[in-house]
């Protein structure tokens, strides 16, 4: 109820300075109640940011519905695009875990669409990016721990914590190593989810800075913000595809350490 | 302007955060949950239909590039057959032609051959017919010269016997006798 009111708050706020707008970047990350909804006292309600999820899962699906509608030999461009993104997600597996990684092919492909359909619709003015926020990309990235986690012990028992014991080391150095190995074992599923919500989020609050004073500046003089609001949102679809990128590939490499431990 | 700002910023102090709104755990747990169902949901239906279907669309698509590869490989060697046959071909009839002129100007050598020896031998019978001619004729001539001369030795010892005469009577016998051998002469030859 609090978020709702606080919602209705901001709404009302703009609405009284629609006259004269006013700087507020963060604006557009704040997550609203559309439908509320609770599960055994939790709060499952349908916000913004699961909206917008759903219209990404929508998207994505769509999308290859559409490309593979006539499953066509020689494909169209929107076939031969599906077909690019596949093959690409497929490779990334084959090339960072081998062919023992074709099972968790479906994930990594399903990751990479997840964060980046998710990327490209927050970009379109008025929506809700669900990755620039810091539970969602947290979500994923403790996902892709924990069942890197459960490969590694499901296939190398209890030798499994060998990883925090690089072998070859003088054991006087072990003390020293242990600890390094673990924090920064530990700090995967973290850089893993903050890299992601950062990006998002630094790269819409310039693109919002922008463009409100594109808005509030003299026609003459708003041209500048509006041209790097311009340039920015390219690099930002760039961003988009890079961090999708990363996302699947350290999802491949997490996978990877946990079966083939060095 | 800065008012509002504080006062969103107060509203986020008074929903439990501060700062960005990302870190307003309350919205955590919907958040959270919706992930979850959203990315599974995904997940779940990308290895349902999707991942297939484009399977499938790969895996025609090889089939049918490594069948129209396999294709064109038996095609190329089928015309490579083509080409070597056609060159054996070439081959033989050349052997062939060269077999031919070879039998037709050693049957030209022959027929010449032939020829010159049969024309040598009509020349040789030719000769040969003639020479006997010539020598039935000098034989023939030996024999009538033979019986002319007995015949003059017979009449002109008659003459000489039966009369003695002078001179000039026995060269008038003489030539009387050679006018009546040659009279005999010219009409035993005819």
């Amino acid at each position: 109820m609090m978020m709702i009111s606080t919602a209705i708050a901001s709404e009302t706020a703009h609405a009284a300075a629609s006259a004269a707008p006013k700087l507020e970047p963060l604006h557009h990350f704040q997550v609203q109640k559309i439908v509320p909804l609770s599960l055994f006292g939790w709060d499952i309600s349908i916000t913004n940011s699961s909206l917008w999820m759903m219209i990404s899962v929508a998207a994505i699906l769509l999308f290859f519905k559409m490309a593979l509608k006539n499953e066509a030999k020689v494909p169209g461009r929107l076939q031969s695009l599906a077909e690019m993104g596949f093959v690409f997600a497929r490779d990334l597996v084959q090339d960072n875990i081998g062919d023992e990684g074709r099972k968790y092919f479906p994930l990594v492909l399903a990751l990479f669409f997840f964060v980046l359909f998710n990327n490209l619709l927050g970009l379109i003015p008025g929506s809700f990016t669900a990755t620039s926020q810091l539970i969602v990309t947290g979500t994923l990235a403790i996902g892709v721990f924990i069942l890197s986690v459960g490969i590694g012990v499901a296939r190398h028992g209890v030798g499994f914590l060998k990883t925090f014991a690089p072998g070859g080391l003088p054991l006087a150095l072990l003390p020293l190593m242990i600890p390094i190995e673990v924090i920064s074992f530990l700090a995967r599923p973290v850089s893993l989810a903050v890299r992601l919500f950062a990006n998002m989020t630094a790269g819409h609050t310039v693109l919002g800075v922008m463009i409100f004073f594109t808005v509030t500046l003299p026609v003459w003089a708003g041209v500048i913000p509006l041209s790097f609001a311009v340039v920015l949102t390219g690099v930002e679809i760039f961003i988009g595809f890079i961090q999708a990128y990363i996302f699947a590939i350290l999802t491949c490499v997490y996978i990877n350490d946990a079966m083939h431990m060095h | 302007m800065i008012s509002v700002a504080h006062a969103s910023e107060g509203a986020h102090a008074a929903s439990g955060g501060g700062g960005l709104p990302q870190f307003d755990a309350s919205t955590f747990s919907s958040q959270f949950f919706w992930t979850l169902v959203s990315f599974l949901a995904l997940l779940f239906l990308l290895n349902k239909y999707v991942i297939p279907a484009i399977n499938r669309v790969l895996d025609a698509r090889e089939k049918t590039i490594s069948g129209d590869l396999s294709n064109a490989e038996n095609m190329k060697k089928e015309a490579q057959q083509v080409l070597a046959d056609y060159q054996a071909k070439l081959r033989d009839s050349a052997k062939k032609a060269e077999q031919t002129l070879a039998d037709a100007q050693k049957e030209a050598a022959q027929n010449r051959e032939q020829a010159l020896k049969e024309l040598n031998a009509e020349l040789q019978k030719k000769q040969d017919s003639a020479t006997e001619a010539i020598e039935q004729a000098k034989r023939k001539a030996i024999e009538e010269v033979k019986v002319v001369a007995a015949d003059l030795a017979i009449i002109t010892t008659q003459k000489l016997i039966s009369k003695s005469v002078t001179k000039t009577e026995a060269n008038k016998m003489v030539t009387e006798a050679i006018s009546e051998m040659e009279s005999a002469g010219s009409k035993a030859l005819n």
